[in-house]
C-alpha cells in the first residue's frame, strides 16, 4: 500500500475458529480510509467471518482487528454500521419506528439522511416491517446503515434477495450516501458485476486465507481484465498475497 | 433520545405482546375461578384462586425473560451492535418486565384484596383482624413476590448468558445439558452453603420481628436484613456475571 494513505482497518495476523473449524487462518490485512472496498470469495471463504470481525460481534481466536487505531470489541459500534447477510429485524416496528430507534440509539445518525434514502428506496415509513417484502426489507437495513455518520461502513451482501433493477438503483445510492472525505465502505457480493465500476479495492479471500489485494482501476487500466477474471486468474494461478 | 431510553422503549414494544397474553390469560384464569367458586357454591374457592395467582407470579419474571431473551436470540447481531453496555442492555429488559410484573401483580392484589374482605368477609371469620393487619401482610408478600421474580429473572438471564456462550462453542445440545444441570445445580450448591456456620456468622444478623396478629401471619415470624444483603449481593455478581459473558464472550 502506498505510505502516506491513512489505514483504517487492519488484520493483524487473525484466526478465527469456529470449533474445529477455521473461518481465518493466519489472516492480515491493511485497508485503507475513503476507499469502497469489495471482498470478495467462494462462499465459506470467509469474508462474512471478516466483516463480523471489524464489527466487533465475534473475536478473533488469535490475533488482532483493529478499526481507526481501537481494537475492535462490541463497543467499536461507535465507529463501525454494519449491515447483517442475516435477514432479521425488529418486525414490531414501522419503517419510521426503525429509523427512530437507530436515531434513538445512536448520536451518529443523520436522521435527514435516512429520510432522503427512505424516499430514494420508495420506502413507506408507516409500513410494519413485517409486511415488507424481502427486498423492501433489505432496502430498510441499507437505509438504517448508510444514515449513519462513521469512519467505516459495512454491507454484507447487501444486494442478495434484490431484483436487477432495484440492485443497480442501489449501487448508485451508495455513492451518493457516502462521504469518501471520510467514510470507508466494505461490501461483501456475489453480485461483483453490478458492484464492479463502484470498487476502488477488492479482496479476495479463499479458504480463510488472504489471496490477493489489488486496485481495481490497476486492473482495469493495466492488465485489462475484469474483477471476476482476475479472480479466475488467481484461483488458477492459487497466488497468495503476504 | 438517550439510547438507554432508546433502548427502554424497544424493550416495552418486544415485551408488550406477551405481558398483554399474561394479562389475558390471568382474567380468563380468573373467569374459570369464579365460575368453579359459583358452581360450587363456595366464595371461598375464588379466594383460592386469587391467592394461587398471586403467589405465582414469582414465576412472572422467569416467563417474561424467557420470552424476551428467546425472542432477542432472533435477532442477536442487532443486539449486540447497539452502542450500549451489556448491562444496560439486560436491565432494560429487567426493568420492562419487572414494570409488567408489577402492573400485573397490583391487578391480582386488588382483585385478591376485594375478594377476601368483600366477598369472603376476612374480618368476619376472623374479628380480631384489623385493615392494618390485611393491608401489611398484601405489602410484605407483593415486595417480596417483586424481589423473589426478579431474582429468578435474573438468574434466568445468567443461565441464558452461559448457554450462548457454551451453545457456540460446544453446540446447542451442550449448551442445553450444561444449562440444565447448572439451573439443578447451583440452587443445591446455594443450600448447602447457606446451612454453613460461615454463612450463618457472614449474613443472618439485623434480626427484625414482625408484628402481625397470629391470622395474618404469614410464613414467618421475623426476617434478617442480612439475608437480604446476601441475596442482593448474589444478584449483582449473577447480573455482572451475565454482562461480561454477553460483553467478552458472546457470539453470533
Amino acid at each position: 500500500m502506498k505510505s502516506g494513505v491513512k489505514r483504517m482497518i487492519e488484520f493483524n495476523h487473525v484466526t478465527k475458529k469456529y470449533r474445529s473449524q477455521a473461518a481465518l487462518n493466519d489472516f492480515s490485512l491493511s485497508l485503507p480510509a475513503g476507499k469502497i472496498i469489495g471482498l470478495v470469495g467462494e462462499n465459506g471463504s470467509g469474508k462474512s467471518t471478516a466483516l463480523k470481525l471489524i464489527s466487533g460481534i465475534i473475536s478473533p481466536t488469535k490475533g488482532s482487528v483493529t478499526v481507526d487505531g481501537e481494537v475492535a470489541t462490541r463497543r467499536i459500534s461507535s465507529k463501525v454500521s454494519y449491515l447483517s447477510e442475516l435477514d432479521a429485524y425488529y418486525t414490531f416496528y414501522t419503517v419510521g419506528e426503525t429509523v427512530s430507534y437507530y436515531a434513538s440509539l445512536y448520536s451518529d445518525f443523520n436522521q435527514r439522511k435516512a429520510e432522503e434514502i427512505l424516499d430514494y428506496m420508495k420506502l413507506d415509513r408507516r409500513k410494519k416491517v413485517k409486511d415488507l417484502s424481502k427486498g423492501n426489507r433489505g432496502r430498510l437495513k441499507i437505509a438504517v446503515t448508510l444514515a449513519r455518520e462513521v469512519p467505516v461502513i459495512l454491507m454484507d451482501e447487501p444486494l442478495s434477495g434484490l431484483d436487477p433493477i432495484v440492485r443497480d438503483a442501489i449501487v448508485k445510492g451508495l455513492l451518493s450516501f457516502i462521504d469518501f472525505e471520510k467514510q470507508t465502505l466494505i461490501i461483501t457480493t456475489h453480485e461483483i458485476k453490478e458492484i464492479e465500476p463502484i470498487l476502488d479495492t477488492v479482496v479476495l479471500i479463499k479458504d480463510g486465507v488472504l489471496l490477493k489485494m489489488e486496485d481495481v482501476e490497476e486492473l482495469r487500466m493495466e492488465q485489462n481484465v475484469s474483477i471476476v477474471e482476475w479472480m479466475k486468474q488467481v484461483y488458477q494461478d492459487g497466488g497468495i498475497d503476504k | 433520545m438517550n439510547p438507554w431510553w432508546g433502548q427502554l422503549a424497544k424493550e416495552y414494544r418486544l415485551g408488550r405482546g406477551g405481558a398483554i397474553g399474561a394479562l389475558i390469560a390471568l382474567f380468563l384464569y380468573l373467569g374459570i375461578g369464579v365460575y368453579a367458586s359459583w358452581r360450587m357454591g363456595n366464595p371461598e374457592t375464588f379466594l383460592a384462586f386469587c391467592a394461587f395467582a398471586l403467589m405465582m407470579h414469582v414465576l412472572y419474571m422467569a416467563g417474561y425473560m424467557c420470552v424476551s431473551l428467546i425472542r432477542e436470540q432472533r435477532t442477536l447481531h442487532l443486539w449486540l451492535q447497539t452502542p450500549l453496555p451489556a448491562y444496560k442492555l439486560l436491565l432494560a429488559k429487567l426493568l420492562n418486565g419487572w414494570g409488567a410484573l408489577a402492573f400485573s401483580l397490583f391487578i391480582i392484589s386488588a382483585i385478591t384484596l376485594l375478594s377476601g374482605t368483600m366477598v369472603v368477609n376476612l374480618f368476619e371469620l376472623d374479628p380480631e383482624l384489623t385493615w392494618r393487619d390485611v393491608i401489611s401482610t398484601g405489602i410484605l408478600i407483593d415486595i417480596h413476590i417483586l424481589l423473589i421474580a426478579l431474582y429468578i429473572g435474573i438468574g434466568l438471564t445468567f443461565l441464558w448468558a452461559i448457554y450462548l456462550v457454551v451453545s457456540k462453542s460446544l453446540g446447542k445440545v451442550s449448551g442445553n445439558v450444561i444449562g440444565i444441570c447448572l439451573f439443578f445445580f447451583l440452587p443445591w450448591l446455594m443450600s448447602k452453603w447457606e446451612g454453613t456456620g460461615l454463612f450463618h456468622a457472614l449474613f443472618i444478623w439485623g434480626k427484625v420481628d414482625l408484628n402481625f396478629s397470629d391470622v395474618a401471619y404469614v410464613a414467618f415470624r421475623h426476617v434478617y436484613i442480612g439475608y437480604y444483603f446476601y441475596h442482593f449481593l448474589l444478584a449483582l455478581l449473577l447480573l455482572f456475571i451475565a454482562s461480561w459473558l454477553i460483553e467478552r464472550k458472546v457470539e453470533v
